[in-house]
């Protein structure tokens, strides 16, 4: 309670609320045009927070996070686009509901259901942080190693189908992040006699390259969105409260995106397409599922804004991003020489805590934001995503300047930006690459670790009972689609009557 | 969606899908090829020491993963085309000249900005970009105005970002 009060205490300062407050207009604004994204938003703004304290920058960029997700239900309702990856559950009933005339009730049922969603899930970060922050204080290298190892390995999983191409760009930001001086032995890897790259590859060029300029390049290649659109109408205050007549749908779609955004890589759109089928499940008439039932709308909602709370779990607690938006956010911390782990919560819970009040404020702040600038909002739906792109290129430019003021930054960011480009026209998910440049040090230099202190035996990762059960996790983690294949191998003959 | 379609669907497709698939060889070719030259693009510290302490200990690990995944996915993307992935945009307006033109222009901003300065370049370059993808000259100067003076008024003067003097008043008389 007293560090809750120390958080509350750091977050209410007029530097820190007016951070959190345009962050979160941004991050609506970045999710509701398609095509954007909390991950261009944050690249784009990640300059902005250098001169900012962590709690500052951190709380510009969680709104823009948390932001992001509620406003890719506008453009999935009105104009049946999502603006998020994770916004395609919401165009299943948001849309059909929206042509039946009921855009302004879609509309509403969404932010209501995102703001529950999301409030819970930083309730359950705050209850859950702490705890696994104190168990995590007794990992040695061995356990970070293997942890780390399994948040890729749950991204690989989670991307089963494109699994080789999940590997693939994955060893890529393994081997991006190895640029530079070996910290072990100070001699240079890879730098080819460049005095620029003896720091290895600068992260914030990279992000802004790899998400910015190459999403950038991509919107030039999409047509503006369609002139005809449903209309938001005026907003029934009456109709906010509606979400709660199906209390079931929402808590079960919230603890549903609360526990697959603590889990490491699984990501929300997988946690909205369970949810979603979930609710559908569970309903007494599921054929009116994909024709504007308000439960589709809650489900998808509210479990896609409770992963926000509970993602920050494992960046907080072991400093292990689960996907690629906290990839970004944990990419604030070290640009700020705050490195996220157990001992955070001893050395600065002024910051831990000032997070999780941020994002509880964060929270309100959407909720008040998607209210009051609804309408205005669904008019930007059809700006020119030409004009987006072009600005989108102008801010990465100034953005992989400004850290260093070197025009090298610049170049990295053009080539991560036509790497990042090209890599998602022939299948190559970025969120590998980025993992892979963040965990790379950590999991690079902890298996050194290991293996010196048990002097090159494997044995050290099977004789410490947590670092076990990692690995226990990890070879779960990786037979589940074997799992699967013998489940539906098994089941295949009752299903088909292959008849003479 | 493509998957059941191999190289039988005749030429044009299996031509399509050649780029793609040769760039993805093309990396897993070169990430084989580091792996193999590592000794002369890392440094060694001059003695003997066990291979978890080396230095290419784990590069040589992450281009070997590379290596074989690109090698992989080059052949499966010959067979089936590229793997279908969340992130990527649907391309619904295929325009490659447009794209290489404005990451080229982007390239020209990078190395005219020490000559013109700043705000100048970053003028030309919103201009010079919306007007490649398409839009009226007048609106391209309108917006490439407007872009450039709030980038100039946020970062060089409320934020303090430095930039060169623009090296093109040095060539003028008295410069």
């Amino acid at each position: 309670m007293e560090n809750l009060l120390l958080g509350a205490e750091a977050v209410f300062q007029w530097p820190v609320l007016a951070a959190l407050l345009a962050g979160s207009l941004i991050g609506v604004v970045t999710g509701v045009l398609p095509g954007i994204g909390p991950a261009v938003g944050i690249s784009v703004l990640l300059p902005f927070t250098f001169g900012m304290t962590p709690l500052t920058g951190l709380s510009l960029l969680l709104g823009v996070y948390c932001g992001g997700w509620v406003g890719g239900a506008i453009p999935a309702i009105l104009i049946n686009t999502p603006g998020t990856p994770a916004a395609v559950v919401t165009t299943f009933d948001g849309y059909p509901m929206a042509r039946q005339g009921e855009a302004t009730r879609a509309i509403t049922l969404a932010i209501s259901a995102s703001f529950v969603g999301g409030a819970l899930s930083v309730f359950v970060l705050m209850l859950a942080a702490p705890p696994i922050a104190r168990i995590a204080s007794q990992f040695g290298a061995p356990e970070y190693f293997l942890a780390a190892m399994l948040a890729l390995v749950l991204v690989v999983v989670a991307l089963r189908r494109n699994w080789l191409a999940a590997v693939t760009s994955i060893g890529l930001g393994l081997f991006a992040s190895t640029v530079g001086i070996d910290p072990n032995t100070l001699g240079q890897r890879f730098t080819f006699g460049v005095t620029e790259l003896m720091a290895g590859l600068p992260l914030v060029p990279m992000v802004i390259g790899i998400f910015g300029i190459a999403q950038a390049l991509a919107l030039l290649e999409t047509r503006p969105p369609s002139e005809s659109r449903e209309d938001a109408g005026p907003l029934s205050l009456r109709a906010l409260g509606e979400v709660l007549r199906y209390p079931v749908t929402l808590l079960k779609s919230s603890a549903i995106g609360t526990g697959i955004g603590a889990l490491p890589g699984i990501g929300t759109v997988l946690a909205t397409f369970f949810s979603y089928l979930e609710a559908k499940r569970a309903s007494a008439d599921p054929d009116s599922f994909g024709r504007g039932n308000p439960r589709g709308i809650i489900a998808a909602e509210a479990s896609n804004n409770a992963v926000t709370g509970a993602s920050m779990i494992p960046v907080l607690t072991l400093g292990i991003p689960g996907d690629a938006l906290t990839a970004l956010i944990m990419g604030v911390f070290i640009i700020h020489n705050v490195y996220p782990g157990p001992r955070l919560f001893v050395d600065n819970p002024e910051l831990i805590y000032g997070i999780f009040m941020s994002m509880l404020v964060i929270n309100v702040a959407i909720l008040s934001i998607m209210l009051c600038t609804r309408r205005w909002l669904a008019a930007t739906v059809r700006l020119d995503p030409a004009i987006l792109a072009v600005t989108i290129m102008a801010f990465g430019f100034i953005g992989a300047y400004a850290m260093t003021s070197n025009f090298f930054s610049v170049w990295i960011a053009l080539g991560a930006g036509v790497v990042g480009y090209v890599g998602r026209r022939v299948g190559l998910p970025m969120i590998g690459l980025l993992l892979g440049l963040i965990l790379g040090p950590m999991i690079e230099s902890r298996l050194r670790q290991s293996l010196s202190r048990s002097e090159g035996s494997l044995m050290i990762f099977v004789e410490r009972p947590i670092a076990l059960i990692f690995l226990l996790a990890i070879l779960f983690a990786l037979s589940l689609p074997l799992l699967r294949s013998a489940y539906r191998w098994a089941y295949k003959p009752e299903q088909e009557s292959p008849g003479p | 969606m493509n998957d059941r379609k191999g190289i039988a669907d005749g030429p044009p497709e299996a031509l399509r899908r050649l780029p793609g698939a040769l760039l993805l060889l093309t990396i897993g070719v070169a990430a084989f090829g580091l792996a193999l030259v590592v000794d002369t693009v890392v440094q060694h510290a001059g003695r003997e020491v066990p291979f978890y302490r080396a230095p290419e200990f784990f590069p040589v690990l992450s281009l070997l993963i590379v290596g074989v995944g690109a090698l992989a996915m080059s052949l499966r993307h010959l067979r089936h085309g590229p793997a279908h992935i969340d992130e990527a945009l649907p391309r619904t307006r295929p325009r490659p000249l447009v794209v290489i033109a404005i990451a080229i222009a982007f390239a020209g901003y990078i190395l005219v900005t020490p000559w013109l300065g700043y705000p100048a370049s970053t003028a030309l370059f919103v201009a010079v970009g919306l007007k490649l993808s398409g839009r009226s000259t007048v609106n391209a100067l309108l917006l490439a105005l407007v872009t450039a003076s709030l980038l100039w008024l946020i970062f060089p003067i409320l934020l303090g970002t430095w930039f060169p003097s623009p090296r093109l008043l040095d060539l003028l008389p008295g410069g």
